[in-house]
């Protein structure tokens, strides 16, 4: 090959790459590389962003990349004595001013007027952001802490970068005006009357709680700042009630038909009896934040963002239950362990978490019996199934017959460890006769009621509900456990009404001691808020006490 | 209304602290951290680790190994990835010497870092055998925490601390703040490594 059409040829597919990187740089091309390299640490060639903090230490943002830190939505974060600053364009690409001053501009613009302030920083352009990327330098020359990475970043990585953070958080979510936002809250056509209603007058109370902030700025307690900072936060809310019917198959298009009539800023609670995976696959697909519905069927994913659960429900207690028999097996003795599932919603959920939870921990073997459709358990297959498998405990997830089964098993003199779910198995649990009790374990995802009782919190949350007597079934106490989560969240977000912030700045609360369970706990990217489930035993008599088994957290 | 009133307080007493760590100058030539000599004891609790195996705490401190000591948890958003990145540079900058030192970090969010989070943590970190993650109940992190006078009630408020230990030595070695690689080097052969 000649030299001429050598270059002929490296000219022409230079031009190519050219142009398909022309064809990259399209706007959603280029925002798409943008997150990735945000999100992921992963430059356009697909090879790890690195860089160094502290002088010397190479990190490589695999590990960690810039979402740690900044968050998702931009908007920054504080941990300990290390803030990390907002670096949405909207911050970035304009003046940045003391606190105090950027609420009065934003009054002050609110009214149509501008007034004179001492910028702290200037707007950043592109060159001076590239600098402040690679040098750890800002625009009036002063040095990051070291605690931010020095980036090696190409020309061209960082036209990507640049470009994503202009957008990144650059326009308020839907939902939002100067006066109002808009939520929904979402009730499914299985839930009683009853029940929609217990969660439907708790959401109520988030309204005029609401209200009632808006009328204590004019207390004249409230300082001037505290009066203005009220001004500029506050907005109307209102809650949509999407009422979903028929088979889950045909939800999403009919939240999609809701949510194109009115978009919400985000979905707040909810209830439903039937697995929630098609309004969590909607809440994943619109981007729009969903807060802790009344389900035990959430969905269970490592990877989900949108949906925020108080607990990962009938799944956690067989997960707990999976490493409380797990635990307790030494030099290999007693690992012979048998599951019976029945074919419900309910009876699949605490399986699957009981075996994937099994599988992980790897110790003794587990054989399950799914019983078929409309296949109830009773006495004579129990003992059959005892009789084959000789196991050492039995994991029963079938649901109100068990009492019965159990009960009819004839007198024995060594029995199998026994495995109950307390909700599954529902009020009866406490009719099991008492020779049965010292062999069974019972998963229980709540406070003891004993303890409940005692719960400062508890009788507040009552009085808010105007509830004269405990919420058995939970509905209004976990829905005003969600109000109150929420409006942390809301002040937190003062102005910058993202979603992704809302989901960022609730990641960032302290536990919360709330009724139900033992602690809601949060933290980036944690989506399931309550992490335990107790393994009890019932005391003796017809009121059988609950006794504790484990700790709140098994391992 | 006393109590918003009071939030409201705090929240502004908050505001002037947040802009003097956003505008705060720092320099990277200089140290960011300060080493004091303290003495504990350690407490005696059972911890599991990364593979869901339970280990006693006390013993594999008072080992004939030195020992390096911090506290994290896998979600954590800025000191934990920082933390972190030092123990696997030290790592690398060990090489085969990389096991004579046992890396131990104590999650601080114990409910959430099971064996399986955190051995995708310390994958994710590349971390090489002689790092442990450990968790535990609640109650033995916190008897842990105050036992090395590191005790925060709430993981989000935590700080950059590592603790250096040498075998048999009556005292260890207390980092507050970050240390580049070579300072964190120096400080693991001052404990005989």
């Amino acid at each position: 090959m000649s030299r001429v059409t050598s270059l002929v040829i490296i000219g022409l597919i230079t031009s190519l790459a050219c142009n398909a990187i022309a064809a990259d740089t399209d706007s959603s091309g280029l925002n798409r590389l943008g997150e990735r390299m945000y999100r992921d640490g992963i430059l356009s060639d697909g090879t790890p962003l690195k860089g160094y903090v502290r002088g010397d230490v190479e990190i490589d943002s695999t590990m960690f990349s810039c979402t740690n830190c900044h968050a998702r939505g931009g908007l920054g974060s504080v941990e300990g004595q290390v803030s990390s600053p907002p670096v949405n364009g909207a911050t970035l690409f304009n003046p940045r001013y003391q606190y105090k001053d950027q609420i009065k501009n934003s009054i002050s613009k609110s009214k149509g007027k501008t007034r004179p302030a001492q910028a702290i920083r200037p707007a950043y352009t592109d060159e001076t952001l590239a600098n402040a990327l690679r040098g750890g330098m800002d625009p009036q020359g002063r040095e990051f802490v070291p605690i931010m990475p020095r980036y090696n970043l190409n020309d061209q990585d960082m036209q990507i970068m640049v470009t994503y953070l202009k957008n990144l958080s650059s326009r308020l979510s839907p939902g939002v005006t100067d006066k109002s936002i808009t939520f929904a809250t979402i009730v499914t056509d299985d839930v009683s009357t009853d029940d929609r209603q217990a969660m439907l007058a708790s959401i109520e109370t988030l309204v005029n709680i609401n209200q009632q902030t808006k009328n204590q700025k004019k207390f004249p307690q409230f300082a001037k700042m505290f009066r203005m900072l009220d001004t500029a936060f506050f907005r109307e809310i209102s809650v949509k009630t999407w009422e979903l019917k028929g088979e889950p198959a045909t939800w999403t298009a009919q939240l999609e038909t809701y949510y194109k009539r009115e978009p919400v800023f985000a979905i707040l609670g909810g209830i439903s009896n039937r697995p929630w995976q098609p309004i969590h696959d909607f809440c994943e697909t619109n981007q729009i934040p969903c807060l802790f519905p009344v389900t035990d069927l959430p969905a269970v994913a490592d990877k989900g963002w949108y949906t925020y659960y108080a607990s990962k429900g009938f799944y956690q207690e067989g997960e707990t239950a999976a490493r409380f028999i797990s635990d307790s097996i030494r030099d290999g003795a007693g690992g012979k362990v048998l599951q019976i599932v029945r074919n419900t919603d309910q009876g699949n959920a605490l399986a699957t978490g009981f075996t994937s939870t099994w599988n992980e921990s790897g110790r003794g073997q587990l054989q399950t019996i799914n019983l078929k459709q409309n296949q109830k358990m009773d006495s004579t297959l129990f003992q059959k199934l005892l009789l084959q498998y000789t196991p050492d405990s039995v994991v029963i997830w079938t649901g109100d017959e068990t009492v019965a089964t159990l009960a009819g098993l004839p007198p024995q003199t060594k029995r199998p460890q026994l495995y109950v779910s307390s909700r599954y198995v529902g009020k009866s649990i406490t009719s099991i006769p008492e020779p049965l009790r010292e062999n069974l374990f019972i998963t229980y995802p709540f406070r003891l009621p004993e303890d409940e009782q005692s719960f400062k919190g508890y009788q507040e949350f009552l009085t808010l509900g105007k509830l004269k007597q405990p919420d058995e079934k939970r509905i209004a106490t976990r829905t005003f456990s969600m109000i109150h989560i929420f409006l942390q969240g809301l002040k937190e977000l003062r102005q910058d009404f993202y979603r992704d912030t809302l989901l960022d700045v609730l990641a960032m609360r302290p536990d919360q001691y709330l009724p139900d369970f033992e602690r809601y706990s949060f933290g980036p990217g944690q989506r399931y808020a309550s992490k335990g489930c107790y393994l009890v035993q019932l005391g003796k008599g017809a009121t059988a006490r609950l006794i504790k088994k484990s700790d709140w957290v098994v391992f | 209304m006393q109590l918003s009133l009071k939030r409201k307080l705090r929240f502004f007493l908050g505001v002037p602290v947040l802009l003097f760590c956003l505008t705060s100058v720092a320099h990277a030539d200089t140290k960011t951290y300060k080493r004091t000599l303290e003495k504990f004891t350690n407490p005696d609790v059972t911890l599991v680790n990364q593979d869901g195996k339970r280990i006693s705490f006390k013993s594999i401190i008072e080992s004939d190994k030195p020992v390096v000591l911090d506290f994290i948890f896998g979600t954590c958003t800025t000191i934990c990835p920082v933390l972190s990145a030092g123990y696997v540079n030290l790592q690398q900058k060990l090489g085969t010497d990389s096991t004579k030192i046992h890396l131990i970090s104590i999650s601080i969010d114990p409910e959430n870092d099971t064996p399986k989070v955190m051995k995708e943590y310390l994958k994710r970190y590349r971390g090489k055998p002689g790092w442990d993650f450990l968790t535990g109940s609640r109650k033995d992190i916190d008897t842990i925490m105050r036992a090395y006078n590191a005790y925060i009630p709430n993981k989000m408020s935590h700080y950059a601390l590592t603790l250096i230990h040498k075998p048999n030595a009556d005292g260890w070695i207390r980092i507050y703040g970050i240390m580049s690689s070579s300072e964190f080097v120096d400080e693991t052969k001052k404990a005989g490594l």
